[in-house]
């Protein structure tokens, strides 16, 4: 009878988050997800307080805009939904069944879409919300009819960059093609340049102050020589590894950079986690020991910090990186859900 | 006089009134059910099985569904079916599997919760049907949405047949969302599509005398699988094959009993655009064997009785993922052993005691190798232990106080299963559970009345939990804790029987011994009510159902509550001679097409489609004819 007990005591103790709106702007948002359902919540300070959340999708991505956040949802629906600064809704639009919506960025007054399993970049007004004519893609995408379009990055210059991952899924699972391609485009939509990128990009893209992209490219499940964190120049057309997969033993998930070194989230062979602190001056690799690094799904800079979110089931939430000792925190800010994003608003940024 | 019929019965030692030759030991632990319900559309095993409120069917959108059901917390392939004995689990797949036969091949169903009816002692419960049939009976149905059915049995002496055909467009208007649930201005009302399906079977049972039966099990289903509503799948085609060769001996009285079956699960899926997969070269085939042997010994005498069994199975799958592939391959050998004690104390207490122990093993490397190299991974051996104990202390069929614990491995399917949206957990842990049982009962000739309450508590509980894109994988649960109470009522009078039923129930899951949210399971209703009143003058009869759920959340994190109306069925029935009648039935007489979901947090509240808990969208009001010849031996 002992958990019986154990539970119905528990029923009135558990700490939650609380279930409204938010009232005033968040300083961090979190897209939490088991991906079958999620929720967006939001905090003030660095994760000091939690002011409310809405629901969101289970396979969803949470993208920040200038006056607000645009969630795209996929798997059970294709729609994006635009939220305020304070999570407010304001607006959703249906996209079309199965694009599978990947990524949104702000152009001047539209909004892009990448759609992972059709041959177009869609545009809306980001006023009216209106339908602009799309962007072709039949040149960029592969003979499955599927370009897989992922991440894309407005950069410093004006351009506006878009990884496509051209996977062949004609078979019973996804093969990785011996290149795949960064596209880049003028502000007004017209494709500047196709460049070749090794192969399955994978996560977003960061630009450096000298206008250099890095990306994680991941070429396969294996552990391969040509896969691992790409640097890459789009005006002199060249590349090279930062780090690559045979000296992390895994597959990049994500990357964060602060000052001047690379956090890297692998997927080890056992699909456990593991996170680096690299040095690309010094080659200097190490790593972040100690528990709760086996579940890692994200790793974000927020302001003066660094955090990761641990999707440890039954105890989940986000960790701040101690970069001193390297190693996590004890300390669990607890979520409802697993922790599948951190943002900034850009209004904090 | 009392105390000379007391000292009569000792000596004489308890009659068992009633009981079948095969019957197991334990046999009366169970709960019979009609297989033909009124007020229940019959014509397929949610009605069926929705009789009772213990059990929770959360599918009736399509055919091809897998049977999705929860019973007292414990889930569809928690549940052990089993024609005459014969388990259906593993390779075939259990209640899953179930729906390529149609219920109305046999003769009787008899429902034990929490454990089985002789050597299984499965967590959910057992379903066992009975293939033997009495007379002969002819029934045709047909509903507003152009769904047929008919089945035909026949006896005579020792051989009886049956055949049944189901047949469904399975076509009816739905509210579609678009994909905007915020967004109500874009709704629009279509047509289910893809939603059609055919099911087929005959079961022929021959007695060839001197204790020796033969049962020949042929089904076949075939249709479209449609996807949920605002995510509908267009081109997605499914057929499965069912055959089973079972044959039995029986000494005198059912001393001896040996069971001797081959059976054999094929199924097969197109799906030529990749709607399901995004894969275009995964179009799986799959054949699922099972070699099954068992023996049992039964022996009454005085004020103890007893009864031994084991058996083995070898489950062998066979699964080729798309065309340019080999087939892989792999096995599970499973061999049980058990025994059930009952002693009688005194006249009207009884005292059952069994055990079961067994072990599994498997090699299923091939067929790992087969899966998604993200589901590779495990750390579970290839050998399991399974057990259960259970004990129970019973006043004149009265009153019923059990306690029962099980241990049950994960199937093949559940291990390494790869068809369509189902995908296996090689990660898969060995479920562990015991439940604490009391039942009341009393019975008069106006008045019945039976309540049932338990508790259990779930370790490591093997839950399917939808993922994205659509698709399903089972889950360790780490706790779930289970408590409920089951109220029924009749009063029978001359004219008029009415029936009420209540069920609560409890529940509490946690994902991790971490986890400090306790969370209720998907798809199951905290509290459920059901009232029938019923008129019968002859010829006519007629009846009214009405039943309520309260909200339940589709989604294990319970953050998508849907709340729906109650749902009133009405029957109108006229009898003709000595066996033949015209059922009108209506289902959903209020035409509830639409269900109220609150997306959490902040309750916002959506309309949604009248749906199953994988969103299938259901069909509004229904009107049912059925014509029906009884002959009673």
């Amino acid at each position: 009878m002992r958990p019986f007990v154990i539970a119905l005591i528990s029923l009135g103790c558990a700490a939650q988050e609380p279930d409204v709106q938010p009232q005033k702007k968040p300083n961090i948002v979190v897209l939490e997800s088991d991906y079958s359902t999620g929720i967006i919540s939001a905090w003030s300070g660095d994760f000091e307080d939690t002011l409310g959340s809405v629901p969101s999708g289970g396979d969803a991505r949470l993208i920040a805009l200038q006056d607000g956040f645009a969630l795209l949802e996929r798997s059970r629906s294709d729609a994006v939904t635009f939220f305020d600064q304070n999570l407010s809704f304001q607006r959703q639009i249906a996209l079309p069944e199965r694009s599978n919506p990947h990524d949104l960025i702000e152009v001047n007054n539209s909004y892009w879409i990448s759609l992972y399993q059709r041959p177009e970049l869609l545009r809306f007004s980001s006023t009216t919300y209106q339908t602009q004519a799309p962007i072709d893609g039949a040149s960029w995408t592969d003979e499955d009819g599927r370009p897989e379009a992922s991440a894309m990055h407005v950069s410093a210059s004006g351009r506006l960059f878009l990884l496509v991952q051209n996977l062949d899924f004609t078979g019973v699972e996804p093969i990785p093609p011996e290149h795949s391609q960064l596209i880049e485009f003028s502000a007004s939509g017209e494709l500047l340049s196709q460049h070749q990128i090794p192969s399955n990009p994978f996560g977003s893209i960061i630009e450096r102050a000298d206008g250099r992209l890095n990306f994680a490219c991941n070429r396969s499940w294996e552990i391969d020589q040509q896969a691992g964190l790409w640097q890459f120049d789009p005006i002199e057309e060249t590349g090279e590894f930062l780090i690559q997969e045979t000296r992390l033993n895994g597959n990049i998930l994500d990357f964060e950079w602060y000052e001047e070194k690379i956090y890297v989230l692998v997927s080890n062979e056992n699909f456990s986690s593991s996170l680096y602190q690299f040095d690309p001056e010094t080659d200097a690799l190490n790593l972040i020991t100690g528990p709760h690094t086996q579940n890692i799904g994200c790793v974000v800079r927020v302001r003066q910090n660094l955090f990761v979110c641990d999707r440890t089931l039954g105890l989940h939430g986000i960790r701040r990186v101690d970069q001193d000792q390297l190693k996590l925190d004890d300390q669990l800010i607890k979520t409802r859900l697993a922790p599948l994003q951190i943002l900034v608003p850009s209004a904090e940024l | 006089m009392i105390f000379l019929l007391i000292a009569a019965s000792i000596m004489q030692g308890p009659t068992q009134r009633g009981e079948r030759s095969s019957s197991s030991l334990r046999a009366d632990h169970g709960e019979q059910f009609i297989l033909d319900p009124e007020l229940f559309d019959g014509s397929d095993w949610e009605g069926i099985l929705g009789q009772s409120l213990a059990l929770t069917v959360t599918r009736n959108a399509s055919l091809m569904a897998p049977l999705d059901l929860s019973w007292r917390g414990a889930r569809t392939q928690q549940v052990q079916w089993s024609i005459d004995g014969l388990p259906l689990g593993g390779v075939l797949g259990g209640s899953a599997g179930v729906r390529s036969i149609d219920p109305h091949l046999f003769g009787g169903l008899t429902a034990f919760s929490s454990s089985g009816a002789s050597l299984d002692a499965p967590i959910a419960g057992e379903v066992a049907l009975r293939t033997t049939q009495k007379g002969h009976r002819l029934a045709l149905q047909w509903d507003q949405i152009n769904r047929k059915s008919a089945h035909l049995s026949s006896r005579y002496g020792g051989r009886s047949l049956s055949l049944a055909i189901h047949q469904t467009p399975g076509i009816f208007r739905y509210l579609d969302s678009r994909g905007t649930a915020r967004d109500a201005s874009d709704d629009q009302w279509v047509r289910r599509s893809n939603n059609d399906a055919r099911r087929a079977g005959i079961l022929w049972r021959e007695s060839f005398g001197k204790g020796f039966v033969a049962r020949f099990l042929l089904t076949s289903l075939a249709g479209g699988v449609p996807g949920t509503g605002s995510r509908a799948l267009r081109q997605v085609r499914e057929e499965e094959r069912l055959q089973l060769a079972h044959m039995s001996w029986q000494a005198p009285k059912g001393t001896y009993r040996v069971d001797l079956s081959a059976l054999q699960r094929s199924q097969k899926l197109d799906d030529p655009t990749g709607e399901f997969s995004g894969l275009l070269g995964l179009q799986p085939r799959s054949v699922g064997r099972r070699v099954y042997l068992s023996a049992r010994r039964k022996k009454r005498g005085g004020k103890i009785a007893y009864e031994w069994v084991a058996r083995s199975f070898i489950d062998q799958l066979s699964r080729r993922p798309g065309p340019t592939l080999n087939p892989a391959s792999g096995y599970r050998v499973q061999g049980q052993t058990g025994a059930t004690v009952q002693l009688w104390l005194h006249p009207k207490w009884r005292v059952d005691s069994w055990v079961m122990l067994g072990r599994s093993h498997e090699s299923s490397q091939d067929l790992i190798d087969q899966l998604p190299e993200s589901l590779q991974n495990q750390t579970v051996g290839p050998s399991m232990s399974i057990w259960s104990p259970g004990l129970s202390l019973d006043f004149s069929q009265r009153m019923r106080l059990r306690l029962i614990a099980g241990r049950r491995a994960p199937t093949l399917l559940e291990r390494i299963g790869q068809h369509g949206g189902l995908r296996g957990n090689p990660e898969l842990k060995a479920e562990r559970s015991w439940t604490l049982d009391f039942k009341l009962k009393n019975e008069t000739k106006k008045w019945r009345f039976a309540a049932d309450s338990y508790l259990r508590q779930s370790t490591d509980l093997i839950d399917w939990t939808s993922t994205s894109f659509g698709r399903a994988m089972p889950i360790n649960r780490a706790q779930v804790q289970i408590a409920g109470l089951h109220l029924k009522n009749q009063l029978n009078f001359s004219k008029i029987k009415i029936s009420a039923a209540y069920r609560w129930q409890g529940e509490w899951a946690q994902d991790s011994d971490l986890d400090t949210r306790y969370k209720r399971l998907s798809g199951s209703p905290e509290h459920r009510l059901r009232m029938i009143t019923q008129w019968q003058t002859n010829p006519w009869k007629v009846g009214l159902n009405l039943e309520f759920k309260s909200a339940r959340f589709l989604d294990a994190a319970n953050l998508r509550r849907i709340e729906s109306s109650p749902e009133v069925n009405v029957l109108i029935e006229r009898r003709w001679g000595q066996g033949w009648s015209v059922k009108t039935q209506l289902f959903n007489a209020t035409n509830t097409e639409q269900y109220r979901l609150a997306m959490l947090p902040g309750n916002m509240v959506i309309d949604v489609p009248r749906q199953d808990r994988w969103g299938h969208p259901l069909p509004g009001r229904r009107l049912q004819l059925g014509i029906s010849y009884q002959e009673r031996p």
